[in-house]
């Protein structure tokens, strides 16, 4: 009991070993509540209701409490995460008649662009720097201006759909579609030189 | 908690363009934004409730032992207590009765286990409170400990059974003949973004739904909800012409994303 003073600032880890050795649930009830936004949020995504998505999540914390020291896991944010995403789309299976195949077609982004825009760069980069800057121009002018005024300007999605009248999801397609073409510019670009 | 007021709607600013840059990379945080995405308004209630219940499920479990104890050995001081003074008085009838009494309660107790809401660990817990609250002996209390300890285990692997396994496990559903992985790479390299104005830079997914006949043909095939009327089209020309697939009577979705 004593030990919970700074229970907070234990790493994922950290609790999940001490959850392991000692068998107190304290240890992995504090560590599950870190993730519940996260959790609820995808929940969300795919069962759309809050009831249920507040029971998926409660349930899932009653199975794993057993269970989850038999598994071996090794970066719990990144488990979770599919464990989560396995659980609400069962759901999803036993409630519809139809077969739920998840294929995202669309896969994470690479940092790279990303990588480009911020402020810790090397020499290595300055030849794409040089390319970026050429192939910003290229871009049409909606996903100019989006991609210069998230990634340079720092500036949220809402703070852009308020300066350019643009509806939220074509911000989000302007700037998505205006990284892919960056990307493909500058490899192209880097290429022949 | 930065996350926390982001998704109660703070939407602008550096720092939500930082969430944003984020989720950009990574694909947890981003289902999440999806997710209240979709809501009109969210109820941070709700995720203050479900850290409150985790809460009290973890504390429950070794404190309650430790105050189940507490109170079982106040009690036991005045069961004694009274027990002297009845002594006193020469009425041992008033004794049988108290342990008879206890007995059946029990009993009621162990049938009560098999009943399965979580609601029922609560009841039982009160019904135990109120037969410790009787004048019972040292020996029943021990008794009802476990009890309690054996009926709240009964019911949690009950539910535990009654809950499938943590991996899906996927049978008699139609599946790619090439496998999953190799369709996914088909779908990658056969998607022809639309070039009309209307679709070109249009964003989402569309779920398509479709039967599969003898021959593992797709048929019947059509979009949930349309998206985009040349970004439809194209989901169904890549079901409608790309490979086969396991029979089944099963309807098959699946998710592609523009």
């Amino acid at each position: 009991m004593f030990l919970r003073k700074n229970i907070s600032k234990w790493t994922d880890e950290e609790l999940l070993a001490a959850y392991k050795s000692s068998g107190k649930s304290d240890y992995f009830g504090e560590l599950y509540n870190r993730y519940i936004p996260l959790l609820y949020g995808v929940c969300l995504k795919y069962l759309h209701d809050p009831d249920k998505s507040q029971d998926a999540v409660m349930q899932l914390f009653e199975d794993l409490l057993p269970k989850i020291n038999k598994y071996d896991i090794d970066v719990f944010r990144t488990w979770i995460y599919s464990v989560i995403k396995n659980h609400c789309l069962q759901i999803l299976r036993k409630e519809s008649k139809e077969v739920v195949v998840d294929f995202s077609v669309n896969s994470m982004e690479s940092d790279e662009i990303l990588h480009l825009f911020s402020d810790e760069k090397d020499e290595n980069d300055s030849e794409r720097m040089e390319a970026l800057k050429n192939c910003l121009k290229k871009l049409s002018e909606q996903q100019h201006v989006c991609v210069t005024h998230f990634f340079m300007d720092e500036m949220s999605y809402a703070d852009i759909v308020d300066t350019t009248g643009y509806t939220l999801k074509q911000v989000k397609s302007y700037i998505q579609n205006g990284k892919r073409n960056l990307k493909v510019c500058i490899d192209k670009h880097t290429q022949w030189n | 908690m930065e996350l926390r007021r982001y998704i109660q709607g703070h939407r602008k600013g550096k720092d939500a363009n930082r969430i944003e840059r984020e989720a950009m990379k990574d694909p947890f945080l981003s289902d999440a934004l999806e997710g209240y995405d979709r809501l009109d308004k969210l109820d941070v209630r709700r995720i203050s409730d479900i850290r409150r219940d985790i809460k009290i499920k973890t504390r429950k479990r070794h404190t309650f032992i430790r105050n189940f104890s507490v109170v079982a050995s106040l009690l036991l001081c005045i069961a004694m207590g009274t027990y002297f003074l009845l002594k006193i008085e020469e009425i041992p009838e008033k004794e049988q009765i108290a342990q008879s009494e206890a007995v059946p309660d029990i009993q009621v107790l162990a049938e009560e286990k098999p009943a399965s809401p979580p609601a029922a660990s609560q009841a039982q817990k009160e019904s135990l409170k109120q037969i410790v609250s009787d004048e019972i002996s040292e020996d029943d209390i021990m008794e009802d400990d476990i009890m309690a300890d054996e009926a709240e285990m009964a019911i949690i692997s009950q539910e535990l059974a009654a809950k499938p396994a943590l991996s899906p496990k996927r049978l008699e559903m139609p599946e790619p003949v090439i496998g999953d992985e190799a369709y996914k790479k088909y779908l990658e390299e056969n998607r022809i973004r639309p070039t009309d104005d209307a679709c070109k830079d249009i964003q989402g997914e569309i779920i398509v739904l479709f039967y599969i006949n003898e021959s593992g043909r797709p048929y019947n095939i059509r979009v949930k909800e349309s998206l985009c009327t040349s970004a439809d089209q194209e989901a169904i020309r890549l079901v409608e012409k790309g490979p086969d697939w396991t029979t089944s009577e099963q309807e098959a979705r699946i998710t592609i994303k523009f």
